[in-house]
């Protein structure tokens, strides 16, 4: 099993859904994160007071899945939040040794 | 246990028996019978089974009483709730044989699979305030002799009972009241739950059967003796309470058969189930439409809970007494405040004015209604309503409760009582309806009042709403902005699938049915029609330029923005308690900071041209019918659209007006007096340091100048707007210098009189400022494309602006451009210039920011 934890566009959050559901993946996690990577952000004014925007609004998502989908599952998180542009957010996969259903205690890729 | 042939009876009766309530009640969905029957059938087994065991004479032994108490003892049995059983005895312990009869009548009820609660308890015990654990005592007042020594429990329920009440009034009451706050606050002290559990949630059934507890322990205290609870209801709330609790009955008795035991959390499913099954209603409805009769219901039990409590509960401490009477010095003529209820002074003449004015009086001071209030406007509301009111009036009655800071009660309070859909017809459709999905926590109406609440709670010490509650000081109309908040889903109960098309044109006609100007309609219009767009943007990139440029485009002005950006804020913040994440609250104010900055950098390019609508122009057309259409295309042509935002219709034909007369006279002027301060607008030719010399002239009559917009057409004709201040009150105190004051702009222009010589004799200010603020100059060259701008922060002070427009004037700068704004006593002033109509070079710039940067030191 493998942990899928993608920091994307929040604009980009309703595009990824879809796309995760049309190949059949429904679970996900989803966190309101802030962060930078390359894209530094910018400074605005305000009423004399400058607010610096370095922390950018992200959103993060954390799916588990079976090995056998999880090719799939990154081609179609690229394809829906994919702009092209400094600020497109990253992918990590991260092993998984086990998962557990708390309803009815079954274990593994069965859990999931 | 019993013989094993009478164990089987029992049991095959029982079961029979249950079965048939079980079918009777999916017949006809009566949950009050079905809950009387099922206590019925206890009783009989109870009794068979003391027959077996204890004695088979069902009024002894002389030791030994069977009484039913709690849910039991009230007759009220749902399908799976607790059999509570108290084995009462007089003094000596019941003895080893009394005690395996017990046990062997409880375990046969155990194998029958009946939750058995059993008690067994002295009457001296009964007599006992059991501080932890409260639910005993309050079960013994539901006490119902079943079998034993009737002497025995008479003595209870006459003797003992009656004077354990009497001498523990005060803590029974005080501990009900406790357990009912932690039980109320652990449900979020609200009856609006996506998934509410019909007896523990606010309005559900343990909050009416504190209302009976209450009512029993008030009878006690009057008449000293048993009362019927419901007999003591307020007369108002009869009817309501009944029709809610058949249908709460109703519920938990499905639920209880729908799970096969005592689950009472009416689930997403669960409502789907009940409304398919026609639980309470003649034909399935949709689950909305049922959960909002839930809703009803809920609301209902709820005021009984809440007015019972009001009326039986005591104050708790001296302080406390003293608080109350301290906030009861708020009486006045009209309306008395006692232990923070508000009774009408005279109950028995109520006009229509005291009847609107003492909502008003609710918002102002946040104290509820007493129950006697309640039922008194309950009973005057037919008279009162069947005299029409003018718009003007009732907006003047809204008005007054939607501004002052406790006008989420106030509505409330309208709303149960029919006074709001009075005022706003409109509202009624909108009494507990459901938007039914896992976001929408609140019916509409909740979700409007929550809004408004939110406005009116936000605060300046508070980290996450500094920022919005900052931008509430700062809006002009607050008025309008509230109004908005009340009426923009009001649109959600039509069957359109755009609720903001239905929000829209049902505004529309309030605000003409409310008497409303045209642009005030406008105001309360646009924000209805835009109130998901920041929403929306705040779902795309929020500093993409397009998404900025899009969203300036929409607003059209800083005001509306602000608006629009407290209206969004509230709207979210409304929809459920985790709706207004910190994250949401961050990025929603770097959108308007964005924003904002956006309409700043954009004005002087986005000007009217021949593409201006039809529409517009027919909206200022039908205010003077004799203008033409051309000249007032004429006029336009040119100007920065945000003129168009700033100035409603009217003012854009008055200048028009104006500017039509500058070839019989240059300097054409225009003064108005508004609620805190003066407006005044010239037009004219533009002419070098024309900004500067009108500046100096009001800095000459010591005029503070804290806001003011400044924009020319095509044709070079200039309108100039000056909001200010009458430091000295010259023109507030003497009419007769108005004339003169406006000549002065007339002769300054002409050049027959100096600004030195108007302002020579003028006192000058030495008032010391609250605040340092340090200056700042941010030079803008790439925004706009034909000139530069200059965003200035600065200390205000009086002939603030005549320095900084001749610093500009001195440089050789014209001003495109000026939009002056005031924040306390920071002055924060945007111009567009340009030299010699060009952007400005580089080395002008630097002049210019070392020229003003000096000038604008603050004081030391």
């Amino acid at each position: 099993m493998t942990k899928l934890e993608a920091m994307i566009q929040p604009s980009k959050l309703d595009a990824v859904k879809s796309a995760l559901l049309e190949i059949g993946i429904d679970g996900l996690t989803v966190l309101e994160a802030r962060g930078h990577g390359r894209q530094k952000g910018h400074t605005e004014f305000y009423r004399g007071r400058e607010y610096t925007v370095d922390l950018l609004p992200k959103i993060k998502l954390e799916i588990v899945l079976r090995d056998e989908v999880v090719e799939q599952a990154v081609g179609a998180v690229i394809k829906a939040a994919q702009t092209g542009k400094i600020g497109d957010g990253k992918i990590f996969l991260t092993r998984v040794d086990e998962a557990i259903r708390i309803r009815n205690e079954e274990r593994g890729s069965n859990a999931l | 246990m019993a013989s094993g042939g009478l164990a089987q009876t029992l049991r095959n009766r029982y079961e029979a028996e249950t079965e048939r309530i079980r079918l009777d009640f999916a017949a006809a969905h009566d949950g009050r019978l079905a809950i009387q029957r099922r206590s019925a059938l206890l009783d009989s087994l109870a009794l068979r089974l003391w027959q077996e065991y204890v004695s088979p004479e069902q009024t002894a032994p002389a030791d030994l009483a069977l009484v039913a108490i709690g849910g039991y003892g009230r007759g009220s049995l749902y399908p799976h709730s607790d059999i509570d059983l108290l084995f009462l005895y007089e003094k000596a312990l019941p003895g080893p044989e009394r005690k395996d009869e017990i046990r062997q009548l409880c375990q046969d009820m155990w194998d029958m699979r009946l939750k058995l609660s059993p008690t067994t308890r002295s009457l001296e015990e009964c007599d006992l305030l059991h501080r932890d654990n409260l639910e005993f005592n309050i079960s013994l007042l539901d006490c119902r002799f079943l079998a034993g020594n009737f002497e025995l429990f008479r003595r209870l329920h006459e003797q003992v009972l009656p004077k354990f009440i009497l001498r523990e009034w005060q803590d029974l009451v005080r501990g009900l009241s406790e357990v009912n706050e932690e039980r109320r606050r652990k449900m979020g002290n609200t009856i609006f739950h996506l998934e509410p559990n019909v007896k523990d949630t606010p309005g559900g059934l343990r909050d009416y059967h504190l209302a009976g507890w209450l009512a029993l322990l008030n009878g006690f205290s009057r008449s000293r003796g048993w009362i019927n609870p419901t007999d003591t209801f307020p007369a108002n709330l009869r009817s309501s309470t009944e029709e809610a609790i058949a249908f709460l009955s109703a519920i938990r008795c499905f639920l209880h058969y729908r799970s096969g035991r005592d689950d009472n959390l009416l689930s997403w499913e669960a409502q789907d189930a009940a409304a398919q099954g026609c639980i309470a209603f003649a034909d399935a409805p949709d689950a909305a439409v049922w959960m909002r009769r839930y809703f009803r219901h809920a609301r209902n039990i709820n005021r009984l809970a809440s007015v019972m409590l009001d009326d039986v509960v005591p104050a708790r401490s001296s302080i406390y007494q003293q608080f109350q009477s301290w906030r009861s010095r708020l009486s006045n003529r009209d309306f008395a405040v006692v232990n923070g209820r508000v009774y009408l002074q005279q109950p028995s003449s109520i006009d229509q004015d005291a009847f609107l004015r003492v909502f008003e009086f609710v918002a102002q001071h946040g104290f509820k209604l007493a129950g006697s209030t309640e039922q008194r406007l309950e009973q005057a509301f037919p008279a009162v309503s069947s005299r029409p009111l003018t718009g003007g009036t009732r907006w003047a009655a809204l008005r007054a409760v939607l501004v002052r800071p406790h006008a989420g009660l106030a509505l409330r309070s309208m709303q149960e009582l029919g006074v709001l859909a009075m005022i706003i017809p409109e509202f009624r459709a909108l009494d507990s309806l459901v938007i039914r999905d896992f976001y929408h926590r609140y019916t509409v109406d909740e979700h409007t009042f929550l809004a408004i609440d939110t406005l009116h709670g936000l605060r300046k010490d508070s980290e996450e709403t500094q920022h919005f509650a900052e931008l509430l000081g700062e809006v002009e109309r607050l008025d309008l902005l509230y109004l908005a908040m009340l009426l923009h889903d009001v649109g959600k109960a039509g069957s359109s699938e755009s609720h903001v098309q239905a929000s829209l044109q049902a505004a529309a006609h309030i605000c003409a049915e409310l008497e409303l100007s045209q642009e005030e309609c406008d105001s309360i219009c646009f924000l209805i029609a835009s109130h998901l767009e920041m929403s929306v943007a705040m779902r795309r990139d929020i500093f993409d330029p397009a998404t900025l440029k899009n969203l300036a485009l929409v607003v059209g002005s800083p005001e509306r923005l602000k608006m629009l950006c407290l209206l969004t804020y509230a709207d979210i913040s409304a929809v459920n308690p985790d709706a207004m994440t910190t994250w949401k609250a961050e990025n929603l104010w770097r959108l308007y900071v964005a924003t904002v900055n956006e309409l700043d950098r954009s004005v002087d390019d986005e000007r009217v041209h021949d593409d201006m609508r039809d529409e517009q122009l027919a909206n200022i057309l039908r205010l003077a019918p004799q203008l033409e259409a051309r000249r007032l295309r004429e006029f336009l042509q040119g100007l920065p659209r945000r003129y168009l935002r700033l100035h409603g219709p009217q003012e854009i034909v008055t200048h028009l007006e104006l500017a039509a007369k500058l070839g019989t006279d240059a300097v054409q002027t225009a003064l108005t007096r508004r609620r805190n301060m003066f407006e005044i607008t010239v037009v004219t030719v533009d002419q070098p340091a024309l900004f500067a010399k009108l500046a100096g002239i009001l800095a000459a009559w010591g005029m503070n100048i804290v806001k003011a917009d400044a924009f020319s057409n095509a044709g070079g004709v200039v309108v100039d707007t000056f909001f200010f201040t009458d430091r000295f009150h010259t023109l507030e105190l003497n009419v007769q210098e108005w004339g003169r004051f406006q000549r002065s702009f007339v002769d300054v222009l002409a050049g027959e009189c100096s600004l030195e010589a108007l302002g020579s004799g003028r006192k000058s200010d030495s008032r010391t400022p609250k605040l340092r603020i340090e200056p700042r100059v941010q030079v803008d060259e790439v925004s706009a494309l034909h000139s530069t701008l200059i965003e200035i922060i600065a200390q205000d002070r009086p002939g603030l602006l005549y320095r900084i427009a001749s610093i500009f004037a001195e440089n050789g700068c014209n001003i495109e451009v000026a939009l002056i704004d005031t924040e306390g006593e920071m002055a924060i002033d945007v111009f567009y210039l340009t030299a010699a109509r060009n952007k400005l070079p580089v080395e002008l710039i630097g002049k210019l920011r070392d020229a003003l940067m000096e000038e604008l030191q603050p004081p030391a």
